[in-house]
C-alpha cells in the first residue's frame, strides 16, 4: 500500500515539475540556451499569489489568470533586453547572463520581501482527499489535474497554430525556420515568454502547496535540470515523462532516507545519465552540444 | 635611422622596466599590511580580496586556460575547508598539514570529476559539477556525527605558527599572499610551458588537438587536479582566517559562481585576471557596506548579479583587456568577440539582424 | 529580376566573396558552378541574408533588397531550398509543406498551393503523415521541392540539387525545374557538377575562390576552356 501512496504522491508532484521543466526545455529546444533565471521565476510567480492573495484576498487560482500573463511578460522583457544580446555572444554567455538575472532577482525578493516563509492558508491548502488508506493532498491533485489542462493547450498550440509549428520547426533546424521566412527574434521572444509562463501556472498552483521564500528557485531549478536532461534537452515528451519520473523518485527518497536527503538519490541519478547517456531518454543530438 | 645610443636605451629600458616593475610591485606588496595597520577593515578587505583572488585564479587555470567552465568549484573550496578544520577540531592536527591532506583530497575529487566527464560538452560539464557539488553539500549537511550538520564548525583560537592562528591580521597578509601568488605563477607557467599550450590547444579546437597527437586526457585531468588542489587550499585558508564554517556557504553554489564572476571581471585566461576581478568585487562590497551601513546582504549581491550580467555583455573579455585597449587607442577600445567563444559558437545571426 | 551588385561576404575577418557581379533574368535558369569551397553556399547565404556579413547591393523586381532580413526576402518571394535539404525531420510531410506555406502571401494562397504541389509531386500526398525524416532521400528533395514551391516564389534558389542523386533523380530533378521555368518561375542554383546544371541552363557563372571568373549561355560555358581550367586544372 504504500507503495501506491508514493507513487501516486510522487505522480502528482512529479506533474508540475514536469509543467517547470516543459518551459526550460522548451528554450533549450528553441534557443540552446541553459535558463538557470528558471527557478527563481517560479519563485516569482508564488510571491505574485502570495501577495494576490494576501493583499487582496484573490484565490490563487483565480491569481492564475494574472500571474501568467505577469510572467510572460516579464519573461518576454527578460529576453528582449538582456538574454538576446548575451547569445549573440555565445552559450556560455547566455548561461553567466541568466546565472546573474538569478542573482538580481533572488536578492531583490530577498530586499523587498524578506526572507520569512510566506505561504497561502486558503480553504484547499491544507485539506486531502482519502480514498481507503490512500490520502491525497488537494491542492496538490489540483495542481496536478490544471497542470494536465494546459500541457494539453501547450500541446494544442504547438501542432495546430502556425506560430506553435513556427516554434517546433525553429527547435528542430534552425536555419531552415528562418528560410521559411520564420521571424527568429519574435519565435524567440515567444518561445521565452511561453517557457517563463508555464512556470507562472506552476507557481501559482505550488503556492497554496508549498511556502515561498526568495531562494526556493534554487531547489526547483536544480530538480528540472535533472527533469530535462533525464527527459531529453529539447525533447517535450521526455520533459513530461521525466518529470513524472522524478516525482516518483524523490518522493521515495524522501520516505526511506529522509527529505534532507531526498535529493541526493536524483542528484547522483543525474551524474550517471551525465555520463552515460547524456541525450536522455528522447534526446536528438544536437550537434553544438551533444557531439 | 636609429643611432647607437637610441638602440642601447631601448635594450635597457626593455630590460630595466620590466625590472623596476617587478621590483615595485613586491616592495608595495610587502609593505601594505604595515602600512595599514591601523586600517585593520581595509586590511581584511585587502586579504579577502587575496583569498578569492587565490580561489578564482585557481578556477581559471582550468576555466580560463582550459576551457573547463566547472559550475561547481566550491566541491573542492568546501573539502579544504572541512579537512583541515575536522583534522584540527578532532585529531589536533595542525592545520598546514591538514592543508595539504585538504589539497590532496580535493586532487583526488577532482581526477575524479576529470575522468567522468570527459566527454561532456558545453553545458553538460558545467551542470555536473554544480551537482557534485550539491551532493557534497548535502552529505556535510547531513553527516552530522562528523561535520556538525549545518550548526557548521568553529575553528577554536589557539594562535600560533602550528596551528595557522595569529593575534595580528599580518601573517594572514603574507599566507594569502603566497596562496594568491600560486596560481597566478602557474598561469604565467602555463603561457610559456609545452602542457599550457597542449591546454590551450585543446580548450581552442579538442579535436584538432588530438589529431595533433596531444593527450588530451592527461592534459585536462591534468589541470583539474591541480586547480582542485589550490583551490582546497584556499578553502583551508578560508577556514583558518574566518574560524567559522558551514556547509550551506562552503558547499554552496555562490561561492562557484564567485570564482567564476571574478575571473570574468578581470579577464578569462589571463594571469592578472582573477586578482584583478577580486579585488574589484571585494571592494566594491566593502564600498557597498560603508554606503549602507546596515547589512543590506540582498543589495551587495544585487550589485554582483548586475555586474556579472554587464560584464559578461558589455565587456566579455574582462576589464583588463578592455582597460589595456582604452589607454592603448587614447580614445575608447573597440569590443572584440568573446574569448570565451565555445568552437561551436552560436553566432546565427550575425550581419543582417532577424528584423531587430 | 535579381541581381546582385559589388557583393562581397564575410564570416568575422574572412572574406570569402569578392566583387560579385551576377543578374538573373525572369523565367530563366541561371546556374553558378564552382568546385568545393569555391563560396557556392556562401553565395546562397549571401542573398537569403543569413549567417553572413554583406556588403554590395542586392536587387529583386526592381527594389533593393540588401538591408531586407531574411523573412522579408522570404515573403517578398525569395525561397531557398538549401543544401542538404534541412527538412524538419520529426515533422510529418504535410506539416514541412505547411511550413513552407508561413509567409502571409503563401498562407493566402495554400490551398492552391497544396493542389499545385501535389499534382507535380503525387507521391508526397501518399506520404503525407509520414515523419519527413524517414523518407528516403530522392524523397527528401521532392518534399524540400515542395516545400519551396509552396512559398509561393518569384525565385527559387537551390544550394547543390544535384547532390548525391542517382543518375535517374538527376533526369527527373533537371525535367522538373524546366518544366518549373515553363510555368514561368526564376530559378538560380549553386552547383558543384557542372555538366548536370549548365545542361538546362540558359545562363552560367563560375566562381572560383569567391570571384566569379567567366560567365556566357548555359550550354556554351560548359565547353569552354575556363570551365575547364577550373575543374581540371588544365
Amino acid at each position: 500500500m504504500i507503495f501506491l501512496q508514493l507513487l501516486i504522491s510522487g505522480i502528482l508532484i512529479g506533474g508540475v515539475y514536469a509543467l517547470i521543466s516543459l518551459g526550460l526545455t522548451l528554450i533549450f529546444g528553441v534557443m540552446r540556451i541553459v535558463n538557470f533565471v528558471h527557478g527563481d521565476m517560479l519563485m516569482v510567480a508564488m510571491y505574485f499569489s502570495y501577495w494576490f492573495y494576501t493583499l487582496y484576498s484573490v484565490d490563487n487560482y483565480i491569481g492564475l489568470f494574472l500571474v501568467v500573463p505577469a510572467l510572460g511578460l516579464l519573461g518576454a522583457l527578460m529576453y528582449r533586453f538582456v538574454i538576446r544580446h548575451a547569445i549573440r555572444r555565445s552559450h556560455e554567455a547566455s548561461i553567466l547572463v541568466t546565472i546573474g538575472l538569478s542573482i538580481v532577482i533572488q536578492n531583490a525578493a530577498l530586499l523587498l520581501w524578506s526572507a520569512d516563509y510566506r505561504s497561502i492558508h486558503n480553504e484547499w491548502a491544507t485539506r486531502s482527499l482519502q480514498w481507503g488508506d490512500l490520502r491525497i493532498s488537494s491542492p496538490l491533485l489540483i495542481a496536478f489535474i490544471v497542470a494536465l489542462v494546459v500541457t494539453g493547450i501547450l500541446f494544442a498550440f504547438l501542432h495546430r497554430t502556425y506560430l506553435g509549428k513556427a516554434i517546433r520547426a525553429a527547435s528542430m533546424d534552425r536555419f531552415a525556420a528562418v528560410l521559411m521566412g520564420v521571424h527568429p527574434q519574435r519565435i524567440f521572444t515567444l518561445s521565452f515568454a511561453i517557457g517563463i509562463a508555464l512556470v507562472g501556472v506552476a507557481g501559482a498552483l505550488l503556492s497554496s502547496v508549498f511556502a515561498v521564500h526568495p531562494t526556493l528557485g534554487t531547489q526547483f531549478l536544480l530538480v528540472s535540470f535533472v527533469v530535462v536532461v533525464l527527459g531529453g534537452l529539447g525533447s517535450l515528451r521526455g520533459a513530461i515523462l521525466g518529470g513524472l519520473l522524478i516525482g516518483v523518485v524523490e518522493t521515495t527518497s524522501a520516505y526511506f532516507i529522509g527529505s534532507s536527503m531526498k535529493q541526493l538519490v536524483y542528484l547522483l541519478l543525474f551524474i550517471v545519465i551525465l555520463i552515460v547517456k547524456p541525450a536522455g531518454l528522447f534526446g536528438k543530438r544536437i550537434p553544438e552540444v551533444n557531439q | 635611422m636609429m643611432n647607437v645610443t637610441t638602440e642601447g636605451n631601448k635594450r635597457r629600458s626593455a630590460i630595466l622596466t620590466p625590472t623596476v616593475g617587478v621590483g615595485s610591485a613586491a616592495l608595495f606588496l610587502i609593505a601594505l599590511p604595515f602600512l595599514l595597520q591601523n586600517q585593520l577593515y581595509y586590511l581584511d578587505t585587502v586579504i579577502l580580496a587575496l583569498l578569492w583572488g587565490a580561489a578564482a585564479g585557481a578556477w581559471n587555470l582550468a576555466g580560463g586556460y582550459g576551457g573547463l567552465l566547472s559550475l561547481g568549484h566550491a566541491a573542492f573550496f568546501g573539502i579544504g575547508a572541512y579537512t583541515s578544520t575536522l583534522l584540527f577540531v578532532r585529531l589536533g592536527i595542525s592545520p598546514w598539514l591538514g592543508m595539504l591532506v585538504g589539497a590532496v583530497l580535493a586532487a583526488i575529487l577532482g581526477w575524479l570529476i576529470g575522468i567522468i566527464t570527459l566527454r561532456m560538452k558545453g553545458p553538460f560539464f558545467g551542470l555536473a559539477t554544480i551537482a557534485i557539488a550539491e551532493v557534497l553539500m548535502i552529505v556535510a549537511v547531513n553527516w552530522t556525527e562528523v561535520t556538525q550538520g549545518s550548526q557548521g564548525i568553529t575553528v577554536p583560537y589557539k594562535p600560533g605558527f602550528a596551528n595557522m592562528a595569529f593575534d595580528s591580521k599580518i601573517p594572514y597578509y603574507f599566507i594569502a599572499l603566497v596562496i594568491c601568488l600560486i596560481p597566478f605563477l602557474l598561469a604565467r607557467w602555463l603561457k610559456q610551458s609545452k602542457f599550457g599550450y597542449e591546454l590551450m590547444a585543446i580548450r581552442d579546437n579538442e579535436a584538432a588537438a588530438q589529431a595533433l597527437g596531444i593527450h588530451t586526457v592527461r592534459v585536462k585531468v591534468g589541470i583539474l587536479v591541480i586547480s582542485s588542489a589550490i583551490t582546497a587550499v584556499a578553502g583551508t585558508f578560508y577556514a583558518q582566517y574566518v574560524t567559522v564554517i558551514e556547509p550551506y556557504h562552503e558547499f554552496s553554489f555562490n561561492v562557484s559562481i564567485q570564482m567564476v564572476l571574478m575571473t570574468m571581471i578581470g579577464g578569462l585566461g589571463m594571469a592578472l585576471g582573477p586578482v584583478f576581478g577580486s579585488f574589484v568585487v571585494t571592494g566594491l562590497d566593502t564600498l557597498m557596506r560603508d554606503l549602507l551601513q546596515g547589512t543590506q546582504g540582498g543589495v551587495h549581491a544585487m550589485m554582483y548579479g548586475t555586474l556579472l550580467v554587464l560584464v559578461v555583455l558589455f565587456v566579455p573579455e574582462g576589464m583588463i583587456p578592455w582597460l589595456k585597449e582604452r589607454f592603448r587607442s587614447g580614445k575608447g577600445g573597440r569590443s572584440h568577440g568573446s574569448v570565451v567563444d565555445s568552437g561551436a559558437s552560436d553566432q546565427t545571426f550575425r550581419g543582417p539582424d532577424g528584423g531587430g | 529580376m535579381l541581381s546582385i551588385e559589388k557583393g562581397y561576404g564575410r564570416y568575422g575577418e574572412l572574406t570569402v566573396l569578392h566583387d560579385i557581379h551576377l543578374s538573373v533574368s525572369r523565367g530563366s535558369i541561371v546556374s553558378v558552378v564552382g568546385t568545393n569551397g569555391a563560396g557556392k553556399s556562401s553565395l546562397m547565404k549571401f542573398l537569403m541574408g543569413v549567417e553572413i556579413e554583406t556588403e554590395g547591393r542586392i536587387w529583386l523586381e526592381g527594389e533593393e533588397i540588401s538591408r531586407w532580413p531574411t523573412h522579408q526576402r522570404v515573403a517578398a518571394g525569395m525561397v531557398m531550398v538549401p543544401e542538404g535539404r534541412r527538412l524538419f525531420p520529426e515533422m510529418s510531410v504535410r506539416e514541412n509543406l505547411e511550413m513552407g506555406s508561413y509567409t502571409p502571401r503563401a498562407r493566402k494562397r495554400r490551398k492552391q498551393g497544396f493542389d499545385f504541389v501535389y499534382s507535380l509531386l503525387p507521391k508526397l500526398k501518399e506520404r503525407e503523415k509520414q515523419p519527413a525524416g524517414s523518407l528516403s532521400g530522392g524523397e527528401q528533395q521532392m518534399v524540400a521541392l515542395g516545400r519551396a514551391l509552396i512559398a509561393q516564389p518569384q525565385v527559387l534558389l537551390l544550394d547543390e540539387p544535384f547532390l548525391g542523386l542517382a543518375p535517374i533523380m538527376v533526369r527527373q530533378v533537371t525535367r522538373f525545374l524546366q518544366e518549373l521555368r515553363e510555368q514561368g518561375l526564376t530559378i538560380l542554383m549553386v552547383e558543384q557538377n557542372a555538366t548536370f546544371s549548365l545542361r538546362c541552363s540558359d545562363w552560367g557563372y563560375v566562381l572560383v575562390s569567391g570571384r566569379i571568373v567567366s560567365d556566357g549561355q548555359g550550354k556554351d560555358l560548359l565547353h569552354s576552356r575556363d570551365l575547364r581550367k577550373v575543374y581540371l586544372g588544365v
